[in-house]
């Protein structure tokens, strides 16, 4: 028998081409897409549904990775969401200049319209597919910094992937009734689109809540803090509303300088960052009613960096165990589990972050080029069309004019960025209203290309500065694939 | 029905090549695809392992050989003495010399451990070659794996635009 001919050159097979891309890090969406570059094969492949499945299945012993964060810090150079990835990694995030931030859990976050407009309003987006949904405040709103907080409802759901699942909101806020401070809270639900009873309690102050997201405990059990420091524990069986006490005040606590977490056992806890180190503290349920708080572990911060004070814990990211805690001289992430602490940011800023954790992959947006990255699923798109929107329509062009001036203004003043910055969302605001192929929009255009122009010629200039900015280990990584 | 030798169940595994392989059922089972057709009765005379030619199936039993658990094949038995890990270091450093190999042989095993549903193969040999990869350019990468760029031009800047960030 003559010998076999040669077998044709090495070519990996669908199944090859994604047992491979199945082992790329989940904390560095990046790679997922610049793989997608390499042919049109491995793009399919990234984008399959079936890759997401099997990619969270194939990582399930591991926490999922903390994306980055959402914040209303005033700093137009910060992006809305900032990424805390090892190599560069952008979300659509939801304007911070007409949306708050006010909660992300289970794939989903939760924002409310600037307290500035008339009508407040609270939209949810999902990170993961970028769908965007509003959802009315519960007709008894009247203050200006509630709480909220979302949550899937999915019956037996691990919660890895439950995007465009059903959901439910709690909302809590202070108001007057017959002449006292109350607290109010109430649940929506996505699957009847109502909100359901108003449970309230009376206080003594009225409470604000600005500083601070919430944690869920089990399925059931939902906290907030307040800016004053009070905890706040609402029961999403029984709708009933209490605080909480403090943890005791051992360490010579300074106001507002801790915040809720999860504690190792799944309980409630609290991080306080004291000089120079993390305070641990866990709520020990003996019986329900004697709950006590018990001191869960203390973290040296010097041995990670310079001894420098720490200033308030400023989020924990659910799912991940990480908490991020800033300096005076820049925001750090630590893993509780490792105790590593990484420096995501060198900017002094930042006030309330809400870590968006969760697998990201390229998923079905990469299939259609100039498809529907920035827009609303079309379920979701009809339902935006309502009075509500058309209001926040005409306010948006009108923000998008002050918008493009204060831009202009930046120009003189030689600040890129957020002249960019600027120019981008007026192009955003109006692409949305007049198509972008509209002759009103040509002029934006026109105007943050030449931004965007300039930006990339002093970036030229000064190479290096801004991976400084954004990241400290980010440098090999940025060089893959490009 | 699986034969005995020295008290030990065996399994013949056969590659479509006509090659006749004899191993412990206990190695056979590290694939799952097997373990399942063993425990489902499907096992009766020998296995044919299709799509897997002989050169790849003597490797990837091998690589079982060695990962079983308590008894490896070598005949040795898993010493009680040997603190665990440094059997997973011992493992750890057969393991590189192990994925050795050309990547028409990587890409082969792949398809293997994939089809026999050999966990830990899967992740020595895909993970191999992610991170072989992974520091290159996409020019790198399509030449290592002797893919072609098909994109149009105008499709690839498309797809650059709209994920500028990640390209930077």
């Amino acid at each position: 028998m003559a010998a076999p001919p040669p077998p044709p050159p090495a070519l990996p097979d669908d199944v090859v081409v994604e047992e491979i891309l199945l082992r790329l890090p989940p904390d560095d969406p990046g790679c997922l897409f610049r793989a997608s570059l390499v042919c049109k094969a491995w793009r399919n492949a990234v984008s399959h549904p079936r890759f997401r499945r099997r990619y969270i299945g194939l990582h399930r012993h591991r926490a999922p990775p903390v994306l980055g964060f959402l914040h209303d810090w005033e700093d137009g150079g910060i992006p809305d969401f900032f990424p805390t990835t090892a190599s560069p990694f952008s979300l659509a995030a939801p304007d911070r200049r007409f949306w708050r931030p006010v909660d992300c859990r289970h794939g989903r976050a939760l924002f409310l319209s600037d307290r500035r407009q008339e009508t407040q309003e609270l939209l949810l987006w999902e990170p993961i597919t970028g769908a965007r949904r509003g959802i009315p405040v519960p007709a008894a709103f009247r203050c200006q910094w509630p709480a909220a907080a979302v949550f899937c409802t999915a019956d037996w759901c691990d919660h890895r992937d439950c995007a465009g699942g059903p959901f439910g909101v709690v909302f809590l806020f202070a108001g007057e009734q017959d002449r006292h401070v109350v607290t109010s809270a109430c649940l929506y639900s996505s699957e009847t689109g109502t909100w359901g009873k108003l449970n309230s309690r009376q206080d003594e102050f009225t409470m604000e809540f600005q500083n601070h997201s919430s944690v869920l405990v089990g399925r059931s059990l939902l906290y907030f803090l307040s800016d004053g420091g009070t905890i706040l524990e609402y029961n999403l069986d029984s709708g009933v509303l209490a605080v909480l006490d403090r943890p005791p005040d051992d360490y010579g606590r300074g106001r507002q300088r801790f915040n809720l977490m999860l504690a190792e056992d799944g309980g409630l806890g609290v991080a306080e960052a004291i000089d120079f180190q993390l305070i641990l503290w866990k709520r020990e349920a003996s019986d329900g009613t004697d709950a006590r708080w018990v001191l869960s572990r203390i973290v040296d911060m010097d041995s990670f960096f310079d001894p420098v004070t720490l200033a308030p814990v400023l989020g924990f990211a659910e799912g991940a165990n990480a908490i991020f805690v800033k300096t005076i001289y820049s925001l750090f992430m630590v893993e509780l589990q490792s105790e590593q602490a990484k420096i995501v940011c060198s900017s002094p800023g930042f006030c309330n972050l809400i870590p968006v954790v969760g697998f990201y992959t390229p998923h079905s947006r990469l299939q259609v080029p100039g498809g529907e990255h920035h827009s609303p699923a079309p379920w979701l798109k009809q339902l935006g069309r309502g009075g509500q929107q058309g209001v926040w329509e005409e306010k948006s062009l009108e923000w998008a004019q002050v918008l493009f001036d204060e831009g202009c203004m930046a120009i003189n003043e030689k600040d890129l960025a957020y002249t960019a910055d600027c120019f981008r969302h007026v192009l955003e605001i109006r692409v949305r209203h007049y198509g972008g192929l509209a002759p009103e929009c040509a002029n934006t255009f026109y105007h943050y290309g030449g931004a965007l122009l300039c930006k990339a010629r002093e970036a030229a200039n000064r190479s290096g500065d801004k991976l400084a900015w954004q990241r400290s280990d980010g440098w090999e990584h940025d060089r893959r694939w490009r | 029905m699986a034969t005995r030798e020295a008290g030990k169940k065996m399994i013949m595994l056969k590659s479509p090549d006509g090659m006749e392989f004899e191993v412990e059922e206990a190695v056979a089972m590290e694939s799952q695809t097997i373990r399942k057709m063993i425990e489902d009765d499907c096992a009766d005379t020998a296995i044919l392992i299709p799509n897997i030619n002989s050169k790849i199936l003597s490797r990837v039993i091998e690589y079982c050989n060695k990962h079983v658990p308590t008894t490896g094949a070598t005949g040795a038995a898993a010493s009680d003495t040997v603190a665990p890990a440094a059997l997973a270091e011992d493992l750890k450093i057969w393991d590189a010399e192990f994925i050795k190999v050309n990547r028409a042989t990587r890409f082969n095993l792949i398809q293997a451990a994939s089809y026999l549903n050999i966990k830990g193969l899967l992740d020595l040999t895909s993970q191999t070659t992610i991170d072989t990869i992974s520091d290159n350019s996409l020019e790198e990468i399509r030449s290592f794996l002797s893919t072609k760029n098909d994109y149009l031009p105008e499709e690839e800047q498309t797809i650059r635009r709209e994920n500028q960030w990640a390209f930077q």
